[in-house]
């Protein structure tokens, strides 16, 4: 179970929206007249959803508050009947009590619990009624007086104020229940509103009322009793205003278009840009460049709208992981880092499943048991980091373990088995490429790479997952050392500063992030080792290339040498470079899924598309 | 008529205060120009009613009224504060200070908040 302090802000305000829309339904279904059969089924998921939701922040209240309601609906699905309209009442009441204990979401459900027994008092009223529980005296009037104190405007201390107002009532033994504010603002003097609300016995509300008029300082001191449900809907009003400003909700498919909007614009004014530029009309070249920094600024803007924190998938890990771990008899210690990188909204539904899914993998099948860990020279403790970075290739999230790794003898051997390489090949693959094996469908499932290194069970799923959304899976292991399984995707900043190249007949957008420099070269310096082209680069061998052979394209280039990457380097052999420009990266299209070194693609000012091109994921067409 | 202790370093305050409770009709019995002189005053004389301004030389306002709830748990006293203090006023309302008055001191609220601790 999360309790509240450890959900960060994403994990909260994605509670919040789910539970809005599902009150937000409710509400609908109450306002729609005679609720039926039909109706019924979907408020008792609807109640059940929500049971759920209010089960995991640790709200144990109003979990059974709404829990008792689930049953009651669960009754009427039995029967078949229409709701009575006691219960639709009833139904209002909860409803109108989850959403004042949403806007306060952050404070618990404590000062809360008064209305929720109240609410729960109400269903054994009707189930002495309905003769349930017979023996049970009629509910005892419980016979609280709400008492609301209103403070002097001038009053300088209002902190102050309100305690010594409680103190007054607790010095002539008065209990009381306080209703508003709570009681740590009050005690930090932080509490703004000029109003107290207590609840007290109502035999002892007379009392109160005198004693409280008498303290200098309070204006007014009214007993809310005869106008109980009045007094509680303006304090629920009072408090809904106040979450009210925060949000606002707005259909994601809006953005969506709003976005698409944007981005035909950046094309246009490229293509603005390019016309102007022709016309050497300073003023027309400087509006079209304003023009150009706007629509960027309003792009940001747009795209900031749909980003989220990753810590909404990560929070959750490490109650997974210990869940996990306890069930298999292991212990695991979870690591997350950069959890509020922020990534686009569709993407991160997307990665979830194949986040979870791995920190299972990597807890199930990596992480020994103690026995085992302590018998290797390991700490008993397994460790799991999850971490995500931004880096020039996009977003990076890595996610190790330090248990058994993968036995690449066991790789190989079903390798064969399955007929898939011949025993010549596999001697020279590289081990890097032999792990590839384990993103082939049904290669992993099967038994004993299962059984003895664990890794690949649905890592194909995981592979098709992050390559629809541009992106490419890695994988590293040591035997005994432990996994890692990296996800690179593609920047969420969908435009990106590119210089437009042209190798084959086919112009390519390469991230100026990636490019170390562009120079010319002799054929003497052009050596080969062990059959590859490399050139020298400040000291260093670097693999050459050209994007017009890995494409096989006819082969134009000329001896323009673009030396580029961050960690790996190559250098890449071009016809011509065209010039620096903003592009808009899209998605892949399907036809040329698959070339890792093709992170998206981008339409040029005259309506061409030039694939981007990641250099560093160029590095493993070098065998 | 009750018998009131003032503690305040100012003598213009305690003038001022002196004549507001002298016009209700209770007696101030003795006068305090520091903590320590207010927490002797207490025991000498066993009056009604401290108050007592938060900020004094040699012995300030919160000291003296711990020393006095420590001579009598019953002590009623009431701080006697300026704007902004007030997480020290809600201190020495933990303390036991039954309540506060606040300067510049409106006559009326001052009786007022007397008459409610001397009744209490």
């Amino acid at each position: 179970m999360i309790f509240l302090n450890e959900l960060d802000k994403a994990m909260l305000e994605s509670f919040i929206e789910e539970v809005t829309s599902i009150l937000e339904r409710i509400s609908e279904l109450i306002s729609l007249g005679d609720i039926g059969a039909d109706q019924i089924n979907e408020l008792f998921r609807l109640f059940h959803t929500l049971k759920g939701l209010f089960a995991s922040i640790g709200f144990e209240r109003t979990k059974e508050l709404i829990h008792k309601y689930e049953d009651l609906l669960s009754d009427y699905r039995g029967r078949g009947a229409s709701l009575s309209d006691r219960d639709r009442a009833q139904l209002s009441a909860i409803v109108n009590l989850l959403e004042a204990i949403l806007a306060n979401i952050d404070q618990g459900e404590q000062q809360f619990l008064r209305d929720i027994e109240e609410l729960m008092l109400r269903f054994s009223e009707e189930e002495s009624k309905a003769g349930k529980a017979e023996e049970k005296a009629s509910p005892k009037e419980k016979g609280l007086t709400r008492i609301e104190i209103r403070i002097d405007p001038n009053e300088a201390l209002v902190a102050a104020k309100m305690l010594i107002i409680l103190k007054q009532l607790k010095d002539k033994g008065i209990e009381y229940f306080l209703i508003s504010p709570d009681i740590k603002s009050i005690e930090d003097g932080s509490v703004q509103d000029r109003s107290l609300i207590v609840e007290v016995p109502s035999e002892k509300a007379q009392t109160t009322i005198e004693l409280v008029k008498n303290i200098p300082g309070v204006t007014s001191v009214t007993s809310v009793a005869e106008h109980e449900e009045t007094a509680k809907e303006t304090i629920l009003t009072h408090r809904r205003a106040e979450a009210l400003p925060k949000t606002i909700r707005v259909d994601s498919d809006k953005l969506d278009r709003l976005l698409s909007i944007v981005e035909n614009l950046t094309v246009l004014s490229n293509r603005l840009i390019a016309i102007a530029s022709n016309t050497k009309n300073d003023d027309l070249i400087s509006v079209v460049n304003l023009v150009s920094k706007a629509v960027g600024e309003l792009r940001e803007e747009i795209l900031s709208i749909r980003l989220i924190p990753l810590s909404y998938i990560f929070s959750k890990i490490p109650r997974i992981a210990y869940d996990l771990a306890n069930k298999l008899g292991k212990k695991v210690e979870v690591v997350i880092e950069g959890a509020d990188v922020e990534i686009d909204k569709a993407s991160l539904e997307k990665l979830n499943d194949p986040i979870i899914h791995i920190v299972r993998n990597a807890i199930d099948h990596g992480i020994e048991s103690p026995d085992e860990r302590r018998a290797k020279g390991k700490p008993e403790k397994g460790k799991i980091i999850v971490r995500a970075r931004r880096s020039p290739r996009g977003i990076v999230i890595e996610i190790s373990d330090d248990g058994k790794g993968i036995d690449v003898e066991k790789i190989k051997k079903k390798a064969l088995e399955r007929g898939l390489i011949t025993q010549e090949k596999l001697e020279k693959m590289p081990k890097e490429e032999l792990f590839s094996f384990l993103f082939i469908p049904g290669f992993s499932t099967s038994d004993k790479i299962t059984d003895v290194s664990g890794r690949g069970v649905g890592l194909d799923v995981v592979k098709n997952t992050i390559e629809s959304l541009g992106g490419y899976v890695e994988l590293q292991s040591e035997l005994n050392r432990g996994t890692t399984i990296r996800m690179v995707l593609p920047p969420t900043t969908l435009i990106v500063r590119a210089l437009i190249i042209r190798s084959g007949n086919v112009r390519w957008a390469i991230p100026v992030d990636s490019i170390i420099s562009i120079q010319e070269i002799s054929d003497a310096q052009i050596r080969e080792i062990a059959s590859q082209k490399v050139v020298l680069y400040r000291d260093s061998f670097v693999p050459l290339l050209s994007l017009s052979r890995i494409f096989g394209l006819e082969d134009d280039s000329e001896n323009i040498v673009m030396i580029c990457g961050k960690e790996k380097k190559i250098a890449l052999r071009l016809a011509e470079v065209i010039r620096h420009m903003d592009i808009v990266v899209k998605p892949v299209p399907s036809v040329i899924r698959g070339f890792r070194g093709i992170t998206g693609v981008t339409i040029l000012e005259d309506g061409f598309v030039a694939p981007v091109i990641d250099p560093e994921a160029l590095v493993r067409f070098v065998g | 008529m009750a018998r009131i202790v003032i503690a305040d370093d100012s003598q213009f305050m305690r003038t001022l205060l002196k004549n507001i409770i002298e016009k209700a009709g209770h007696e101030v019995v003795g006068e305090a120009s520091n903590g320590q002189e207010a927490v002797d005053l207490f025991k000498k004389l066993n009056p009604d009613l401290v108050i007592l301004d938060i900020v004094m030389p040699v012995m300030d306002g919160m000291e003296a009224l711990k020393k006095i709830i420590e001579i009598n748990p019953n002590a009623k006293v009431l701080m006697c504060t300026g704007l902004g203090q007030q997480k020290l006023v809600i201190q020495a309302i933990e303390l036991g200070a039954k309540g506060y008055i606040v300067k510049p001191f409106q006559a009326e609220f001052v009786i007022k908040e007397i008459e409610r601790i001397l009744s209490g």
